[in-house]
């Protein structure tokens, strides 16, 4: 056994060639002793010191994945806006080419050719709605009116926006709640987004049959749940319909008409109030969305109704 | 069934539906095609010599329609023009690679049309 001081002086050449020391055991009692211990507890020290300075680290770097990440998907995001843009923007551009070589040839085409254009102008309006929503969310930028109200009201409201388009096309809607009310607190227009998205696609990809909206307690939370009797979708790409731009094409009706930004609005919406969607489908045999939110209790609600 | 002239392969109705109004009016045998499997279904049958392909669509986007068109004897010498929508270099020279003629980025002008149009057939 080498005397405290060589072990200290070995211990110490050990730190300065990067590495940690065992103790330096000795059963001195005087200074020699003392230093001993003493350097022994500034070794501990060092080693917690190193071990936490690597864990931040590591934070460090998953947050730069991170931020890669998000600055990928960003650019992603605009490409893919601006692919969407370009659209109406060539059917615009073209039928007012039409109009001016044409336009004068037949007032039946003209009018087509017009209301086509008008179709595109609202495609675009939705289209720039739906990225600012988007980004405003994504950004944490969105302001947020929260207030308490009656998620059956939302219902109805959302279902009278929707009427005219559910009657078009000779479908019907069905209510079944299992309550009178269900108080939530909550932005009263965007939640009237997503029951009315949730309706819109219902009606889009339903040809007949019906929409049925239900809503039900379950865990302090209330349940809504939009069914349709229409063409289902796969497996595969249950997840991938919440993502951004991610449109599911079929063989009956090829590319879907809408922004593309529908589903992941309604998903950020429904997370920023705690709550939660999904969907549950077949193929050929409907969809049906969920979504929860936490309910308040319902003591004051009485009052108001 | 007889040959046509043109044939237009676009998943937007708007862009087959003020297209083949263009190339109709100018006197062309026109037929359009939704998705990239009926348009190489009717390019087989219908024998185009000139077709505009857009290259984002479903099923087949427009570099495999390209390619399987290639491979077809009767159309080895139509003459293909890809649509894009993001006219990225990437894009152009990708299509070019499956055997297109060249690419039109949108929005394009109809004289952009009608001079492919022309040039194809006066030869």
């Amino acid at each position: 056994m080498h005397s405290p001081t060589r072990q200290l002086i070995q211990a110490m050449q050990e730190i300065i060639d990067g590495q940690f020391p065992e103790p330096v055991e000795t059963d001195s009692t005087d200074e020699i002793g003392e230093l001993a211990g003493k350097f022994n507890e500034m070794v501990q020290i060092l080693v917690q010191r190193e071990a936490s300075a690597q864990q931040q680290a590591e934070q460090l770097r998953e947050i730069n994945r991170e931020l890669i990440q998000a600055k990928q998907s960003q650019v992603e995001f605009l490409s893919d806006v601006s692919h969407e843009l370009r659209t109406p923007l060539t059917s615009i551009r073209s039928f007012c080419d039409l109009l001016l070589m044409f336009g004068d040839d037949d007032p039946e085409t003209r009018e087509e050719f017009l209301e086509s254009i008008i179709e595109s102008c609202d495609r675009l309006t939705n289209l720039i709605n739906d990225v600012l929503d988007s980004s405003k969310m994504q950004a944490g930028k969105m302001g947020w009116n929260a207030k308490r109200i009656d998620l059956i009201e939302i219902i109805d409201s959302s279902v009278r926006v929707m009427t005219g388009m559910v009657q078009e096309k000779g479908l019907e809607i069905v209510n079944q709640f299992s309550a009178q009310s269900f108080i939530v607190e909550g932005d009263r227009d965007r939640l009237v987004q997503v029951v009315t998205n949730l309706i819109n696609n219902a009606v889009k990809f339903t040809s007949t049959g019906q929409i049925t909206i239900s809503a039900e307690h379950a865990h302090q939370r209330v349940k809504v749940s939009v069914a349709d009797t229409g063409k289902g979708i796969a497996p595969e790409h249950q997840d991938m319909i919440f993502e951004r731009f991610i449109q599911v094409t079929s063989q009956e009706s090829g590319k879907p008409a809408g922004t593309g930004l529908g589903l992941a609005i309604c998903r950020e919406i429904v997370e920023h109030h705690g709550g939660e969607i999904w969907v549950d489908s077949e193929l050929g045999r409907g969809s049906t969305f969920f979504f929860t939110l936490p309910v308040l209790p319902d003591d004051e609600s009485n009052d108001e109704v | 069934m007889a040959p046509i002239d043109i044939l237009i392969v676009d998943d937007e109705p708007h862009i087959r539906r003020t297209l083949a109004f263009l190339l109709k009016k100018s006197g062309y045998n026109v037929e359009t095609a939704e998705d990239g499997a009926e348009g190489i279904e009717k390019a087989q049958a219908l024998t185009p010599k000139l077709i505009f392909l857009d290259i984002m669509m479903p099923k087949k986007d427009g570099y495999e329609v390209c390619q399987s068109l290639r491979s077809t004897e009767t159309l080895k010498e139509a003459y293909i023009v890809l649509l894009t929508a993001k006219g990225q270099t990437l894009d152009v020279e990708h299509g070019l690679a499956q055997g297109a003629n060249e690419c039109l980025t949108k929005p394009y002008r109809p004289m952009d049309i009608l001079s492919r149009a022309k040039q194809v057939f006066q030869r």
